[in-house]
């Protein structure tokens, strides 16, 4: 039988390094969390309710809901660095 | 570099299809020697990056391309073809992590332009969109399998398609030279009559557009317009992009009546925007989120396609009846938008723009 070398056509990644988990840290009281929405219909609506889940159970002052321009694309750097500034702790999260 | 397998020929399928790496139908093996006539034919090396798709922290490298390419059945000299088409499936605002994900089930077409398609081996006639043309199928196939194998967009994996559609297998439209008095897409888009484009589109199948007995260009719009106000199509009233395909009959009778592409683009672009109360009596709901707002314009209608530049005309099919085609983009402008490039020369190497 004729063997043939055949190569793989998948993507094949490097092995990364031992990824560590970030640091945990404990909320600052109190808070101000923002959610990013990914603008789906009805994602606002599940998203918000959760957030309001978690102000019920968490010392957070602030719930600010963040849409996305489009469910298909990341945040923008600058975006991101607006949202940190002005948030303890973001949530990203979809519906649909 | 990729990893190798040294198999039994006559096994090779069966572990192809075992591994997933596959798109269920049988495959050519890739061995070095003719991934290497691929790489070769384009002056690439190996690692040479052809593009990324940074939501998913993966490259594509030309050995996985013409690996892909060769399962595919590409000849090499349809390999610059597939680069310059991966290389617009990866530029940004395609949004080629959305347009492989969604459920929408998008196809990843190509629309090629070029003076000397037919020397190619592409088939722009009859048939357009049909089978039996091994560059038409081949490169198109490659796209799909470097989707599915390289960035992951199988239905085990990251592919979300809830029904999907044949063109995933392969999607490509080549464009037969316009009649007398037209430009070919390539001029324009703003390339030059020398060189050969490829757009890609994210896109639904093709939608049969017929009118058989109506001999004016009046009529044909009529036609065109009533299938991109199809509302069952997503992006009716959300401003996607089109491409269409314009038969035999119904380009001669628009050019034959006085109508420029421009002039039809505009015409299209008018006709072709709907009132909320048109969508709701077939069941849509409007959507008011930040990605889709359908609050209408001034006029109390919302846009199909928010410009002229929108559509894409491309002329392909023989004689016959009266036939063109419609292909939407599955999403609105917001998520994914055409992107093109120019196709280099044998032996170019990078860059590929």
């Amino acid at each position: 039988m004729a063997k043939i070398d055949v190569l793989n056509p998948e993507y094949e990644a490097e092995q990364p390094a031992k990824v560590l988990m970030a640091i945990r840290s404990t909320l600052i009281k109190p808070a101000t969390i923002t959610v990013i929405e990914n603008s789906k219909p009805h994602a606002k609506e599940l998203l918000t309710y959760m957030a309001e889940g978690l102000r019920e159970r968490l010392p957070i002052a602030e719930v600010i809901i963040h849409s996305k321009s489009s469910a298909g694309k990341p945040i923008d750097a600058d975006e991101a660095e607006m949202l940190a500034a002005r948030s303890h702790l973001v949530i990203s999260g979809l519906g649909d | 570099m990729a990893t190798s397998l040294t198999l039994d020929e006559s096994e090779a399928q069966e572990e192809f299809f075992a591994r997933g790496w596959t798109d269920g139908l049988p495959i050519v093996p890739p061995t070095p020697e003719r991934v290497n006539t691929m790489l070769e034919f384009a002056g690439l090396t190996a690692d040479d990056v052809i593009g990324s798709v940074p939501e998913r922290s993966r490259n594509i490298t030309a050995e996985k391309a013409a690996i892909n390419a060769v399962m595919a059945g590409c000849e090499p000299q349809h390999f610059p073809v597939v680069l310059a088409a991966l290389s617009a499936m990866c530029d940004p605002p395609f949004g080629c992590n959305t347009a492989i994900t969604s459920t929408g089930g998008a196809a990843l077409c190509v629309a090629v332009s070029g003076p000397d398609l037919e020397a190619l081996g592409f088939n722009a006639s009859r048939n357009a969109l049909g089978p039996g043309y091994r560059a038409n199928a081949t490169v198109g196939r490659t796209m799909r399998l470097v989707a599915m194998n390289v960035l992951g967009a199988r239905s085990s994996d990251l592919d979300g398609s809830s029904i999907g559609h044949p063109g995933k297998y392969t999607m490509l439209v080549a464009e037969e030279k316009p009649p007398e008095g037209w430009d070919p897409l390539r001029i324009e888009l703003g390339y030059n009559e020398t060189d050969t484009t490829v757009t890609v589109l994210a896109t639904e199948g093709p939608h049969q557009v017929s009118n058989q007995l109506n001999g004016t260009p009046e009529g044909v719009l009529l036609t065109l317009t009533a299938a991109m106000t199809n509302p069952a199509t997503y992006g009716v009233g959300k401003g996607h992009q089109v491409l269409l395909v314009l038969g035999y009959e119904h380009r001669k009778i628009l050019v034959e009546g006085g109508w420029t592409r421009q002039a039809i683009r505009e015409h299209l672009a008018e006709t072709s925007r709907v009132t909320p109360e048109y969508l709701e009596a077939a069941g849509i709901v409007m959507e008011h989120t930040k990605q889709n707002d359908m609050t209408p314009d001034v006029d109390g209608k919302l846009a199909t396609v928010r410009s002229p530049d929108d559509i894409f005309l491309i002329t392909a099919g023989s004689a016959g009846a009266g036939w063109s085609a419609y292909i939407p983009t599955w999403a609105p402008t917001v998520h994914s938008v055409a992107v093109s490039k120019k196709v280099q020369p044998e032996g170019a190497g990078l860059p590929l723009d």
